[in-house]
């Protein structure tokens, strides 16, 4: 399945980026983080986003992630103008639309597997333990569920955030290196993680310094100085592959 | 997990600090709760107690109030004397019921740390508290006694034995007891009055007003009717070397005298409150300070500005109110025996509890601490819920 393929299948975006700009001042200098970048993201599609340090990855992910305002441009999530929302109502956005995993995976140490996942529920007022089961036993994590995350080691607490990211059912999932404080085998299990969530419809976007992490994506964009300066598909590559095996 | 436990495991993931700020605001309501108590409790027992003596109003030497209300209440000497002819003059007053002269004096007893109140008394006092229930009789001899229920406790002694006061080189047949009536009746010794006044009066203080023997104290009286108490004590007002004490003007005397202990109490009590609030403030504070980042991952992850507010704001008031309860369970531990402490430094404590542990009391508490919770939650929640996710992800 080509990209256009993918947009054209599900006949609507989940994200679409147009002339997207952040820009900062550092005394009489601007700083545009973002400069003028276009993206768009449909249902079920992987999106990888490369680039060295500065290059404007985080600020992307941020942005799409309702974190932090554009200075000028349109960003749409699920057919949602959200530049001009307030406050309250990209916090709404965040809550029923994204889920997001950190490099650092960013556990409340306080509380255990299945309360670090069950955060966002409280913050949506939904009581949903089926859900939480239910991921629980997805990221293969059923005996340690009341362990706290300082008795797990990093691919373990990367599930979990995987999980607490997915249990409000979000449509995009943002991941800011999601690979890059584990080894080998827990990469190749996160990365299998965001192919089975692909299948089921969620639009993944990952900001990475991994190359075969990049390569595995449906798409990958390469930025640099806010700009996206190269997008290669790698839809018929993955479906080919994956033929061969 | 519920908001709440969320919070609770917050507050106790630094339990030495939040036990701490906990202690504090243990202690200052705990004070606070006493204090509100013992006010209410003092005010109360007082009024019961004037209430129970039957008497409406008291006629004394002039210039000693405060030693009159003293009396009425604990017993003592007082240094003055009302004129032999005021008795007369009292009686000759329409609308009084009964007017019982009194002489009462004390003997200290320092080394058995007490007062001996001896209470020259005659048929009067019978037909004013009439309520009196005697085991025996009256006296009617020169050295016979009626000892107060608690006296005859103490003195371990019945109808029928003797009492000596070596003091006064006298002894006393006691040929009653007075049954327990709950106030300082309990407390004295009831001798005829002219035996008091022959064996207590002070000569050098009689000798100047006139005769030795016919000296009062002062007159306790019950009027036929209360409501003609200010038109009577205007009357009584007017008898020359006498001055008029109601009940309502001793109680009021003694309120205000009590006040000013009081106000400096509670201006201590509240300094610790503010201490004890700004302490609750900076561990809060401290806390968000400490989980920027956490903030930012929880904004991140949905939560609205007021779900961060409404987290800090709930632990504050959790923190503030466990410290809160546990003021009220160590003021309702401790209250007896603060109770003791204070009665030792009281010059006018009335008999029984002076310490009213009042659901009314409990309710007022328990909002002052939500008060200040409220008040000493708000800036950390408003910072806390203030701060962009962006910048509360980078923090460190």
């Amino acid at each position: 399945m080509t990209n256009d393929e993918f947009r054209m299948t599900n006949g609507r975006r989940l994200l679409e980026a147009r002339d997207l700009w952040r820009s900062y001042h550092r005394g009489s200098e601007t700083i545009h983080a973002l400069a003028g970048l276009n993206l768009t993201l449909a249902p079920g599609e992987i999106v990888s986003i490369v680039g060295r340090s500065g290059s404007g990855k985080t600020t992307l992910l941020n942005q799409i992630g309702c974190l932090d305002r554009p200075s000028k441009g349109s960003l749409k999530i699920a057919g949602t103008e959200v530049t001009g929302l307030k406050e309250q109502e990209l916090a709404g956005i965040r809550r029923d639309h994204i889920g997001f995993i950190f490099q650092l995976f960013y556990l409340i140490p306080t509380l255990t597997v299945e309360e670090n996942i069950r955060l966002p529920l409280i913050f949506a007022r939904k009581h949903d333990e089926q859900r939480v089961s239910e991921l629980i036993e997805r990221i293969g994590l059923s005996k340690s569920r009341r362990a706290l995350p300082k008795q797990l080691d990093g691919g373990d607490m990367q599930r979990v955030a995987i999980a607490r990211a997915l249990v409000n059912r979000p449509k995009i999932l943002l991941a800011d290196e999601p690979t890059g404080r584990l080894e080998k085998k827990s990469r190749g299990a996160v990365l299998g993680i965001f192919r089975e969530l692909a299948q089921d419809g969620l639009g993944v976007i990952m900001a990475t310094h991994d190359p075969e992490l990049a390569r595995d994506a449906h798409r990958k964009l390469e930025l640099s100085d806010g700009r996206v300066v190269s997008e290669e598909d790698y839809t018929q590559d993955n479906k080919q592959q994956k033929e061969q095996m | 997990m519920s908001f709440i436990r969320f919070a609770l495991k917050n507050l106790f993931a630094h339990k030495t600090r939040t036990i701490l700020t906990m202690g504090s605001m243990t202690v200052a309501v705990a004070v606070l709760f006493t204090l509100v108590s013992f006010n209410r409790g003092y005010e109360k027992a007082l009024k019961t107690q004037l209430q129970g003596m039957g008497i409406h109003m008291m006629v004394v030497p002039v210039g000693c109030p405060y030693e009159a209300a003293s009396l009425i209440l604990k017993g003592g000497k007082i240094p003055n004397y009302l004129p032999a002819d005021v008795l007369d003059q009292v009686n000759a007053i329409p609308g009084i019921d009964v007017a019982a002269p009194a002489f009462m004096s004390g003997i200290v007893r320092p080394d058995e740390g007490r007062t001996d109140i001896f209470v020259g008394v005659d048929s009067a006092t019978l037909r004013l508290k009439n309520w009196w229930k005697i085991d025996g009789r009256f006296p009617e001899k020169p050295n016979e006694v009626v000892l107060g229920s608690d006296v005859a406790l103490i003195e371990q002694s019945h109808v029928g034995d003797q009492i000596y006061v070596p003091e006064k080189d006298a002894t006393f047949d006691i040929v009653g007891v007075l049954e327990p009536t709950g106030n300082e009746d309990d407390g004295m010794f009831y001798i005829p009055l002219q035996t008091a006044q022959k064996l207590f009066t002070d000569t050098t203080i009689a000798t100047a007003a006139g005769s030795v023997t016919d000296k009062l104290t002062g007159i306790s009286i019950r009027l036929k009717d209360p409501d003609d108490a200010p038109v009577i004590s205007a009357q009584l007002g007017k008898i020359r070397g006498a001055e008029v004490i109601t009940m309502g003007e001793l109680l009021g005397t003694m309120m205000t005298l009590m006040g000013a202990a009081k106000s400096l109490l509670l201006s201590i009590v509240l300094i610790i409150i503010v201490i004890s609030a700004l302490g609750v403030l900076n561990t809060v504070l401290m806390s968000v300070f400490e989980r920027t980042k956490e903030i930012g991952v929880m904004r991140a992850t949905g939560a609205a500005q007021a779900h961060i507010f409404g987290l800090i704001w709930l632990e504050t008031l959790m923190l503030s109110l466990l410290g809160g309860l546990g003021g009220l369970g160590l003021a309702l531990v401790g209250a007896r025996l603060l109770e003791s402490l204070v009665k030792k430094f009281l010059p006018l404590a009335p008999r029984g509890s002076v310490v009213a542990l009042e659901p009314g009391s409990f309710i007022l508490i328990v909002a002052f601490v939500i008060g200040i919770a409220v008040v000493a939650g708000f800036y950390p929640a408003l910072r806390a819920a203030r701060a962009k996710p962006i910048e509360a992800l980078r923090s460190e």
